[in-house]
């Protein structure tokens, strides 16, 4: 499938609707943090479930556009977007390699994206601000340098304490929720197929329950007749639904499901 | 030319064990009112997500048989396309509200704007529908701040306001109170004097039998029942299907043992009793006249 | 507000009285972009005569209370506190003053004043941005030149979702605060209490996207072909001009700063 095609498929109209919510679970979840006065973030939930619901295009705009509204009105928080489009476009690019259906997968997800993160936070505060801006971690930072630690070993662990527990914390709650999603509602998004009971169960090798798997089964192996249903893949508002369009289709969607 | 057609419809939602519609025929005439009733989970909802096309261009899954529409087959047409041919309510207010008009006047321009119709003719055709809906006092309100029954209302209107032949609506008031309901079936009523062929999935039966020209009742993803109300009504297996009955039924029925007669119609619980005191030569008190 | 006496052609031109308000948002960007660029050229002087232009404007614009309190607690907030780290911190060896036990040098004091300056210059445009430009007009403005309805739908939806959510997460808080969690109670405590709360307003805000993507639908959102609109955005001819005068003013500005760069 050619790349516009996959961007063109991600960004459905569920995925459309679902970016503003993302956005704003970012906002409460960091607005929250704030009220608690808890030492998270907690701004990028709602860009994680995004990225693992809808892959990594949908992600990475998530991300980019929840800290665009944030310089809407602080405009010194601009260089982060490019930190928020990156690691949602990483965890939806794992996500879509299947990582996080395995706890090994999801514990390796959660130090890609704190390695990522710190390091992007590093760079940007290294090479944009010179190295201290106004936040916490920040602080921290410019303590430790007075302290006499070299610069580049402070940045890294005062931006590694942050985000340690923040990104960790964030990823958890958004497999929470998408565990609690029902299947139904998965596989509207690209990536929902990953994440629905039934694949967990085809998975683990138990026999798929009933005629709906049956079904698959036959039409991976021959076209459906051309009288007999016709079976439409998720939603896609550009894709075309004539009939003859949708056997290859299902039975690639099968396949990667059974995967 | 029938609104819709629908011949041998049998769906399966995607990754469901069973098919949620089986087999379904139906024929519904242009200007028709027909109620689709039946117990949850009988297919009521599924089988109007049919007539608008989301079933299959949104949900996906397995489809066979065909629905047509106002000449139209759903299957081959894109789903924004039919947007103009069917027109879908359905129960929770607040959700309708698509979330960027900033005055219920927006609301109810959103959908021509998105047509592609002309300003001038926006406006008319807003002001025409603010005015049948009662909607003037509330125009330049915020939609999202609005209640339940009057959100549900402003949707409707978002809806009416397109014009198209066919109109769904998917149970539109088992979230409001009676008067609410009232205003809303006043609506309903009226874009069906005005030609619309309306589906409407219902609960509130006396309403139902007062107001279709046609009921279907459905059963585990078929039709058990079609036919006028007062057939349908009638028939002994209606209520076995787990169908609620018009209150005049449950009259009627209580009335049997007394070996009164009475027509198969009237279905309106005034009618019934007007008819009751006619035939006993007694004077009813909501019926008589005030002359003493 | 909408009125009963209808436009000509049924669409409202959308222009609030103040005439650097009414100027479309476009140009109101390409402008303060530019005024960024320029700004980068040149040294501290020139932000400084810059960042006057813009409170200026500002009230001009009857937004200068707005300005000051976005600006002051970001933009000045923030090179403040560069400029004094840089100067205390960096590692320099012409020492000007001994403050404690840190050393202000000129590399440093030089470094922070570098670094201040490219933020006051970008960091005051962009917040003249945000007071000047109404984003529900820049989308509509950015519509007309062509963007699609998808992306506008975004932005509008997101302004309204955030406030929504947020009410929706105050709600909950105060059921929570009801039922006893401490707000001064260690963090961990703090943490568990308010955990479960997030995920079912999550749940919640996301079930509720595929019944408004039905909406949209039964709206005509995926229809194809031109959608109209009943607001318009005025694009004047003063916008036309002032856009004109400010690409030249970046040539100019680029000119002079290769001029002065080969002297």
């Amino acid at each position: 499938m050619t790349l516009a095609r996959r961007v063109r498929e991600d960004f459905s109209l569920m995925a459309i609707l679902i970016i503003p919510i993302a956005i704003a679970i970012n906002f409460v979840g960091g607005s929250l943090a704030l009220a608690l006065k808890l030492p998270l973030y907690l701004d990028s939930i709602g860009t994680f479930l995004v990225a693992m619901l809808a892959g990594p295009f949908v992600g990475a705009l998530t991300g980019f556009l929840s800290l665009a509204f944030v310089s809407a009105t602080d405009p010194t928080t601009l260089p982060w977007t490019v930190q928020a489009a990156v690691v949602g476009a990483m965890v939806g690019w794992l996500a879509r390699r299947g990582l996080l259906r395995r706890a090994a997968g999801v514990v390796l997800t959660i130090l890609l994206v704190i390695l990522v993160s710190v390091t992007g936070v590093v760079l940007i505060r290294l090479f944009i601000f010179g190295g201290f801006t106004t936040t916490g971690s920040s602080v921290i930072a410019a303590v430790m340098v007075a302290a006499g630690i070299p610069m580049i070993p402070a940045q890294f662990a005062s931006s590694f304490v942050s985000e340690l527990p923040d990104k960790t914390l964030s990823v958890l709650l958004a497999l929470v929720v998408i565990r609690s999603m029902s299947d139904r509602y998965l596989i509207k998004f690209s990536n929902g197929h990953l994440f629905t009971a039934h694949s967990r169960r085809a998975r683990r090798g138990k026999p798929a329950d009933g005629p709906a798997d049956e079904a698959a089964g036959a039409g991976a192996l021959q076209l459906a007749p051309l009288d007999g249903p016709s079976t439409y893949g998720s939603y896609d508002r550009w894709r075309g639904t004539r009939p003859a369009a949708a056997p290859a289709t299902t039975a690639r969607a099968h396949e990667e499901a059974r995967r | 030319m029938d609104a819709v057609t629908i011949e041998n419809l049998t769906y399966t939602y995607p990754q469901a064990p069973a098919p949620a519609l089986r087999d379904i025929d139906l024929t519904i005439g242009a200007g028709e009112l027909v109620s689709v009733v039946g117990a949850n989970g009988s297919g009521k909802s599924s089988l109007c997500q049919a007539i608008r096309g989301f079933i299959p261009h949104f949900y996906g899954g397995e489809l066979a048989g065909r629905v047509v529409v106002d000449g139209t087959d759903v299957a081959a047409q894109e789903i924004g396309d039919l947007a103009g041919t069917v027109g879908f309510v359905f129960q929770n207010p607040f959700t309708q509200m698509s979330g960027v008009a900033r005055t219920v006047f927006g609301e109810i321009a959103f959908g021509l704007e998105n047509l592609g119709v002309a300003p001038l003719e926006i406006h008319e055709r807003v002001e025409r529908v603010l005015e049948d809906a009662g909607l003037q006092e509330l125009r330049d309100r915020d939609p999202m701040q609005l209640s339940g029954g009057q959100q549900q209302r402003v949707a409707l209107a978002s809806v009416l306001v397109m014009d198209q032949p066919v109109l769904v609506l998917d149970e539109p008031t088992s979230q409001l109170d009676p008067a609410s309901t009232d205003g809303v079936f006043d609506l309903v009523l009226a874009a069906r004097a005005r030609g619309r062929t309306v589906v409407l999935v219902e609960h509130k039966m006396e309403h139902v039998a007062e107001f279709s020209d046609r009921v279907v009742v459905m059963d585990g993803g078929s039709i058990a029942l079609n036919g006028t109300p007062a057939e349908v009504f009638s028939d002994p297996r209606c209520e076995a299907l787990g169908t609620r009955l018009p209150e005049s039924m449950y009259l009627r029925r209580a009335l049997e043992p007394s070996g009164l007669r009475l027509s198969p119609t009237p279905l309106r619980l005034e009618d019934l009793l007007q008819e009751i005191s006619s035939g006993t030569g007694g004077s009813h008190p909501t019926t008589a006249p005030e002359v003493h | 507000m909408t009125t009963p006496d209808i436009p000509a052609d049924g669409v409202r031109v959308d222009a609030p009285a103040n005439p650097i308000l009414r100027l479309n948002p476009i140009t109101v960007l390409t402008v303060l972009l530019a005024a960024c660029a320029i700004s980068l050229f040149f040294g501290w002087q020139v932000t400084l005569c810059l960042i006057a232009a813009y409170l200026l404007t500002a009230l001009a614009a009857g937004r200068l209370g707005r300005y000051l309190s976005l600006w002051l607690r970001s933009v000045v907030l923030l090179s403040v506190v560069i400029f004094a780290l840089q100067a205390l911190l960096y590692p320099g060896e012409t020492v000007l003053r001994e403050v404690l036990f840190l050393d202000i040098t000129a590399e440093g004091v030089d470094k922070g004043l570098r670094i201040a300056t490219m933020v006051m210059s970008i960091g005051s445009a962009l917040i003249l941005g945000s007071v000047l430009i109404d984003i529900r007009r820049m989308t509509r403005a950015l519509e007309q030149r062509g963007t699609s309805p998808t992306a506008s739908y975004i932005v509008l939806s997101t302004l309204t979702m955030i406030p929504q959510l947020k009410a929706h997460m105050a709600t909950i808080m105060d059921a929570q605060r009801a039922r006893g969690i401490e707000t001064d109670a260690s963090p961990l405590v703090r943490a568990k209490a308010f955990l479960p709360t997030l995920s079912p307003l999550i749940l919640n805000s996301i079930v509720g996207v595929e019944e408004r993507a039905l909406t949209l639908e039964a709206r005509g959102f995926s229809s194809k072909g031109a959608t109209t609109s009943l607001v318009r955005i005025p694009d004047t001819g003063i916008d036309r001009t002032l856009r004109a005068l400010t690409y030249a003013a970046i040539v100019i500005a680029l000119a002079v700063r290769i001029w002065l760069w080969m002297q």
